[in-house]
């Protein structure tokens, strides 16, 4: 057997995948051959190693992060805001509150069009109270989880509201939440473009004031 | 993020002591409940997370990739038609998001490895070892870095990689030589 073949066999013959007739003409050569002795050992010393490699985890409220961004209509255990045309019935704020989610449509899709029509690309430009990379995943994941909390607290809330103002609302947050998908993905793609976290942070913000302002409106109606 | 000793290995639901069955959690992630997602969530997560550290070589940018990963199979799970094909399916995912992340990202990244790479004393003599490993594991190209996770860190079989990969058994076994010499040459040079 040549050392080429050989070297070939060895990987194998280390996860001991060869057959019978295949070990014995590896072994007959192993014991003429030096190097490819040596190879064999080294090729069970990286495999062993490997198994050794440490193993690292995501950190603990990452599923609230992707929970988040997972389309609502891919998921229907929540309560909120997949079933919300269902359980709001009243109408007595939604003259008013039609007005001011307007306008908080009206800022988000600027803000959305404004960024999206400048280039992503770096710029030393700083931005004032422009967050760290790192500080920007804590805060992220805590405006998350505000949310998150938001969400249930609403869930929870046992009333009902006027399947048109339901909608608005509905509308409303399927626009909070393609501008939070559109900035993820971009800073996906460009990790250290600051603006892109800024509008993201804005999102957050957004969407923890319309919450709120639900939860709210229907502590009160309760 | 958190580091652990224990060894990364065995693909996902092989611990699992969930009393229901694989398929129909799978199935009522297909009808969109959220609870069955963050089950498979939890079985997928380690074997996942390693996957995209070693790829990105950042522990942010891993949990990035891992929550972009998760999404695509969450937003995709309904039309999986077999649940029988699922684990190959994730894995599929998975290591084509890694692959692509490292085409975007370019190979020239810095290799922060200090964040897992805090020792305590009874690890002293071994953890130039593993340092060495994962700066080989890291030069690897794509494919043939997956290889060698899937098969030598994460323990599946050629088989089992030549579904992921959509290869032959063959050229699973001949990428993992390959992976393999390539990690020998490097540690030669790293401890002469």
């Amino acid at each position: 057997m040549r050392c080429a073949k050989a070297q070939r066999l060895i990987s194998d013959h280390t996860d001991k995948l060869l057959n019978g007739r295949q070990t014995q003409a590896l072994e007959q050569h192993l014991k003429e051959c030096p190097a490819c002795t040596e190879l064999l050992n080294e090729m069970q010393m990286i495999a062993g190693e490997a198994k050794d490699m440490e193993s690292v985890l995501p950190s603990e409220n990452l599923w609230a992060g992707i929970e988040s961004q997972i389309p609502k209509n891919d998921r229907k255990s929540r309560s909120w805001p997949s079933g919300i045309g269902r359980f709001f019935r009243f109408s007595l704020y939604s003259r008013e509150l039609a007005f001011s989610v307007s306008g908080l449509l009206a800022g988000l899709v600027l803000m959305t069009l404004f960024y999206h029509g400048t280039p992503f690309i770096q710029n030393d430009r700083s931005i004032p109270g422009q967050v760290a990379s790192n500080q920007f995943k804590e805060v992220d994941r805590h405006y998350q989880l505000a949310i998150q909390a938001l969400n249930q607290a609403i869930s929870e809330q046992n009333v009902e509201l006027s399947p048109e103002l339901a909608a608005v609302f509905e509308e409303n947050l399927e626009i909070i939440d393609d501008a939070i998908r559109s900035f993820r993905t971009a800073m996906n793609e460009y990790p250290e473009d600051q603006e892109a976290n800024e509008y993201l942070l804005i999102c957050y913000r957004k969407k923890l004031e319309l919450l709120g302002e639900m939860k709210d409106l229907m502590m009160r109606s309760g | 993020m958190n580091s652990q000793k224990e060894k990364v290995g065995g693909t996902a639901f092989s611990g699992s002591n969930r009393k229901e069955s694989l398929f129909d959690v799978i199935r009522r992630c297909q009808d969109g409940d959220a609870k069955a997602m963050e089950e498979i969530y939890s079985d997928y997560k380690s074997s996942l997370f390693n996957l995209t550290y070693r790829y990105t070589r950042n522990l942010f940018s891993a949990e990035d990739l891992l929550q972009d990963i998760f999404i695509k199979i969450f937003t995709r799970i309904s039309k999986l038609r077999s649940p029988e094909a699922f684990n190959v399916w994730v894995y599929r995912t998975a290591i084509n998001a890694c692959i692509s992340s490292t085409r975007k990202s370019g190979r020239g990244k810095h290799i922060p490895l200090n964040e897992i790479d805090k020792p305590d004393k009874a690890e002293a003599d071994n953890i130039h070892i593993r340092l060495d490993m994962e700066k080989a594991v890291s030069i690897l190209p794509p494919k043939q870095k997956a290889v060698f996770l899937l098969h030598d860190v994460q323990g599946f079989t050629h088989g089992e990689i030549a579904q992921v990969m959509k290869w032959s058994e063959g050229t699973s076994k001949s990428q993992l030589f390959r992976a393999r010499m390539k990690i020998r040459g490097h540690l030669k040079d790293k401890r002469p």
